[in-house]
């Protein structure tokens, strides 16, 4: 019954540890993914589950022709878990965003979603 | 002998010379992660661990036998040696208690796998990977029906999420699978009388998943403001199968579906399947198993979670 001990210590070794950093996955988007927006937004802010590393994490905004319409650089937002991009002035279009996040246990990750902009 | 025929498939691997990404951890390609699944190995070579895997089944009567409920405890370890080349092991616990006979239980043999990360394509969200298992022969318990004749089992096991569809609602859906044969160490044999050498034929064996992702829904296609709850779960359905490669055997070709759901977390991992039998050479009964799985990398980024060849850096 030895090695089922130390099964069961193991899940509480396990257990009590679950604190630790982890892949930074999306948590929210402004603007959320498949939105459909009336207004042009001035920023997207994406909220991850972890924090980042902003040097090591970015986001690309592009209109359908594959253009970038953001201003390149990506900060921190409210939280080290937010990363946010400034915009450019955006016309009516599908735009999507791409995004790459390092988390600060260096683990990388990474997606993209699309929104629209009504005329 | 496990229940599952083809669970044994592997935690597998081996190493090739081929070039390949260095692999993000368990089943990233791209923005895909691909579940962990309980009937076969996934493509991943990780750093992670099952806390355990536990099933119940019911076997029909046998012989002078009378119905059993057989309950299995299973443990894994996989360990990453460098970023694509893994290697891992397997215990588990049985007890098999009989209807008029006294409840039994004892150790299944332990298996060891080598798997190597081949391919990752992150664009496409593909990965594939090639292992090697071995059962080892007579480290179980003989009563609870732990093998004396090992098993070496060769593999390959792929990824492919089909984030490319132009449909935004198929999007989210995967397939991963895992094929091979496993060889046993002695050739199952019937002499002129009937009687046979107790070995094992050798088998093809197989396994595929196709799963559904509502993380990646809500993250990659349409924000639906579900409940986190929700919105970290993921249908699944799984299929294992194995059959003989030749004649004489000892048992016909073997088929299980097994429908259920994934729980993911930012660390782990929580399964739940029904075990459906899809011929009588399966089963008659439905089971269910459930599983814990860690990713340890994620506990332990700098440490245990970290492949081996980064420690001294």
């Amino acid at each position: 019954m030895k090695r089922r001990s130390l099964i069961f210590a193991a899940t509480a070794l396990v257990g009590s540890a679950g604190a630790a950093s982890a892949h930074a996955r999306l948590r929210s988007a402004v603007p959320a993914p498949g939105d459909m927006l009336a207004a042009a937004p001035k920023e997207v802010s994406i909220v991850f589950s972890e924090a980042l590393e902003p040097k090591f994490s970015r986001i690309e905004v592009t209109d359908a022709a594959g253009v970038r319409v953001d201003d390149g650089a990506a900060h921190s937002g409210a939280d080290a878990k937010t990363l946010v991009v400034a915009l450019k002035p955006l016309a009516p279009g599908d735009y999507k965003v791409a995004w790459w996040a390092t988390s600060v246990d260096t683990h990388k990750t990474e997606g993209s979603f699309s929104f629209m902009l009504h005329g | 002998m496990s229940p599952h025929p083809t669970r044994s498939l592997g935690i597998a691997a081996a190493m090739l010379a081929a070039t390949a990404l260095p692999a993000d951890a368990h089943g990233v390609a791209g923005a895909r992660v691909f579940l962990s699944t309980l009937q076969f190995d996934d493509p991943a070579v990780a750093d992670e661990a099952t806390l355990p895997t536990a099933s119940w089944t019911r076997q029909p009567a046998s012989g002078g036998a009378g119905p059993s409920n057989e309950f299995d405890l299973n443990t894994s370890f996989a360990k990453r040696i460098t970023d694509s080349f893994g290697v891992s092991v397997s215990v588990g616990h049985t007890w098999l208690a009989t209807m008029g006979d006294k409840t039994r239980n004892g150790w299944q043999n332990i298996d060891v796998g080598l798997k190597y990360q081949a391919y990752v394509n992150p664009e496409h969200e593909f990965m594939a990977a090639v292992g090697l298992d071995r059962e080892f022969a007579r480290t179980g318990t003989p009563t609870i029906g732990a093998d004396s004749v090992s098993t070496t089992t060769p593999s390959i096991s792929f990824g492919k999420g089909l984030g490319d569809l132009p449909i935004g609602a198929l999007r989210p859906l995967a397939i991963t699978g895992q094929f091979g044969v496993a060889v046993s160490e002695r050739g199952f044999k019937v002499d002129s009388s009937g009687g046979d050498n107790g070995g094992h034929e050798n088998r093809w064996i197989g396994g595929l998943a196709l799963q559904y992702s509502i993380p990646y829904l809500q993250s990659q296609v349409k924000d639906y403001g579900l409940p986190d709850w929700l919105a970290n779960l993921s249908p699944l359905v799984e299929i294992a199968w194995s059959s003989p490669t030749g004649r004489p055997s000892t048992q016909p070709m073997q088929l299980l579906v097994a429908p259920g759901v994934a729980y993911s977390g930012d660390w782990y991992q929580l399964t739940a399947e029904a075990l459906i039998p899809a011929n009588r050479n399966t089963g008659r009964n439905l089971g269910v198993v459930a599983e814990f799985h860690v990713f340890l990398d994620d506990i332990f980024p700098k440490s245990l979670g970290a492949p081996i060849t980064q420690w001294v850096r």
